[in-house]
């Protein structure tokens, strides 16, 4: 895809670019190849083990920047599907987040692009995030008695209880990590590897899954990105919606008027009110909030990150 | 000759009819929905609905097959839901890159098999003959995908001899001999990849055919006549041998277009294995089916031109 310069921007003299092609190199190996090369001089999404090379490359600068495939403020988010049992009871979420251990998610899994995620809302989004929420540390030696409380006690086989977990095939390192934290606990959990559009629908669509997974990206505000997860009118055979099927009137409640409200400080309490009745109830259970790796090269220059004007003032050294 | 080729030609109507009912059922029974990927997030389900219906997605299934069958038969291969453009357009865009790509693969590997395989069916046991035989045999056994990150890191990216991605530079600025010279220049390393396992093939079956002529009576006929070595290896062994090699090759053809789809992927070659790749991917019906139809139209093409070479070459199968 190739964008020409625009001619008539209202900003004189703006872009500096003539040209910017966007080329689709599917093999992540192959794109950073490209980079290294000089063949492309901005890539916007690195696979986890070239990020230590390319860090160590003088021509290749990295920045950090929020990632996620919907979006920004993204947190990659296990689905408990509270219809049926197991997870309709409560010790049992609350087992599962004692016992998955995020810290090695993060440093296997996401090469520490990210940061524990703490809630239903990321940290980044400051104004509505609040860190005061009940939290569930990795601590595997708590799981035991709440499952016990939920009546899934061992079996002969010393197992409790088994779970299939649905996810993309996107997601098969984090699923494996997760399978072997929940081994410990005497839960066997059932990887169902699918590519992307048949996890989407038998996770959202059919809803036949006790446990999945999905990216859930919260910006630019709590009430396009948040709100969709958690009310109870969202739960619809479509993608991204409420997932767990999570029902809770004073959440819908909470939701409504914050979405009505104009003065930000009003909102964000309800916003805390939500995320302490969330963390209490565990209708999901939020693992990451995804950060990525940004590279481009030396020669590239006043690229802005950060911003919806990526390339408004970039220009290139030497062709200026 | 007459009779028979028009029972062939008679037969290839209902195969390809047989062909596109398999295609269809098959990719319509597949988990996933194009819409998935097409709405993503946040759309609702009237949206859903609306789009659906407006792809007549939501017609029973028969009813979608009785009229892409009609499209078919008037030359009307449907539109892509992803790109809005006709199915036909996109495929024909991207046959010249695969073309280029798997002809140039296909005419190398034939080359240099069918000399290498020579040379070392003229001396078997041989320096060359152990040598060649083993890496055939491990070609043989290597996967595309490997075989083409192993060529890209080590001649692309140490030793920067090849560019990395794609069919042109994206900073090229003129056309003529400079875009030619680009162009085959990026074509070196997956014309290669291909080639190398495919040289394998046709080596082993060429070396192989040659030895068992080579002890043929009229081989000993020809050397007490006190013909040259050469002469006896090229025009009488060789020619006498080619027929097991002519099928494979004309095999070969049939996958022409489709062949190289993984090799595409890796280094970002824009051909028609790559649209295919995305459209299963993306649901994308229309495309898949559009371009299982070319497929299977070479293919047929490719059995009934080597099936005539036969009955051309030997009269017994005409009458069979």
């Amino acid at each position: 895809m190739v964008l020409t310069r625009n001619d008539d921007y209202f900003k004189g003299g703006l872009p500096y670019l003539d040209r910017v092609i966007f080329k689709v190199i599917p093999q992540p190996s192959t794109a950073v190849l490209a980079l290294e090369q000089g063949e492309a001089d901005y890539l916007w999404t690195i696979p986890g083990p070239d990020i230590r090379r390319l860090q160590a490359n003088p021509n290749i600068v990295l920045a950090r920047a929020p990632a996620g495939p919907g979006g920004s403020f993204c947190i990659d988010t296990l689905i408990f599907n509270l219809r049926r049992p197991p997870f309709d009871r409560l010790e049992v979420r609350q087992a599962f987040a004692h016992a998955i251990n995020r810290q090695q998610l993060l440093e296997q899994v996401y090469f520490n692009q990210g940061r524990i995620a703490t809630g239903p809302i990321a940290s980044t989004m400051a104004w509505a995030y609040t860190p005061d929420v009940t939290r569930y540390d990795h601590s595997p030696e708590r799981a035991p008695a709440l499952l016990d409380g939920a009546g899934y006690r061992p079996g002969p086989d010393g197992k409790r209880l088994k779970v299939v977990f649905v996810h993309a095939s996107t997601y098969a390192r984090t699923a494996e990590v997760i399978r072997d934290n929940l081994a410990r606990v005497g839960v066997e959990v059932e990887l169902a590897t699918l590519e992307f559009n048949a996890a989407v629908e038998r996770v959202f669509v059919r809803a036949d899954f006790h446990l999945g997974i999905a990216s859930y990206c919260n910006g630019p505000d709590p009430e396009i990105g948040v709100t969709r997860m958690y009310l109870s009118t969202n739960i619809k055979p479509i993608p991204f919606s409420n997932g767990a099927g999570y029902v809770n009137p004073r959440i819908d409640e909470l939701f409504a008027r914050a979405a009505t409200t104009v003065d930000e400080g009003a909102r964000a309490a309800m916003y805390h009110e939500i995320q302490r009745i969330l963390t209490r109830e565990v209708p999901y259970w939020w693992l990451i909030e995804t950060e990525g790796y940004r590279a481009f090269r030396k020669e590239v220059r006043d690229l802005r990150i950060w911003a919806g004007d990526l390339l408004e003032r970039a220009w290139r050294e030497g062709t200026r | 000759m007459g009779p028979y080729v028009l029972r062939r030609l008679l037969q290839i109507p209902p195969v390809i009819l047989g062909l596109l009912v398999l295609n269809f059922v098959l990719i319509h029974l597949a988990p996933g929905d194009p819409l998935y990927f097409l709405v993503g997030e946040g759309g609702d389900e009237s949206y859903y609905s609306a789009i659906r219906s407006r792809l007549g997605l939501d017609r029973p299934l028969a009813e979608q097959l009785v009229r892409y069958l009609a499209g078919v038969a008037t030359g009307d291969l449907g539109r892509s839901i992803r790109h809005n453009e006709p199915v036909i357009s996109l495929i024909l865009g991207r046959v010249p890159a695969t073309l280029l790509l798997t002809g140039t693969a296909l005419a190398a590997a034939t080359g240099v098999g069918v000399w290498l395989g020579t040379l070392s069916a003229a001396r078997p046991g041989g320096l060359l003959d152990r040598l060649t035989n083993g890496v055939a045999s491990v070609l043989a056994a290597v996967p595309s995908f490997w075989l083409g990150q192993l060529l890209l890191v080590s001649l692309a990216g140490w030793l920067g001899l090849f560019p990395v991605q794609g069919m042109v530079s994206a900073r090229l600025a003129s056309g003529g001999w400079a875009l030619i010279i680009d162009v085959a220049h990026h074509l070196v390393l997956p014309a290669s990849t291909l080639a190398l396992l495919q040289i394998a093939l046709i080596f082993r079956l060429t070396r192989q055919s040659v030895r068992e002529t080579l002890v043929e009576e009229f081989i000993r006929t020809a050397r007490a006549k006190g013909l040259s070595p050469r002469l006896i290896l090229y025009r009488h062994a060789l020619r006498n041998s080619l027929l097991p090699v002519v099928t494979v090759v004309g095999g070969h053809l049939g996958t022409l277009l489709a062949g190289a789809a993984v090799v595409e992927v890796v280094f970002a070659w824009p051909g028609l294995g790559r649209l295919l790749y995305d459209a299963i991917l993306t649901r994308d019906y229309p495309v898949v089916l559009g371009i299982f139809l070319v497929v299977s139209v070479m293919m047929v093409l490719a059995n009934l031109l080597t099936d005539l070479t036969y009955a051309y070459l030997d009269p017994r199968v005409r009458y069979a």
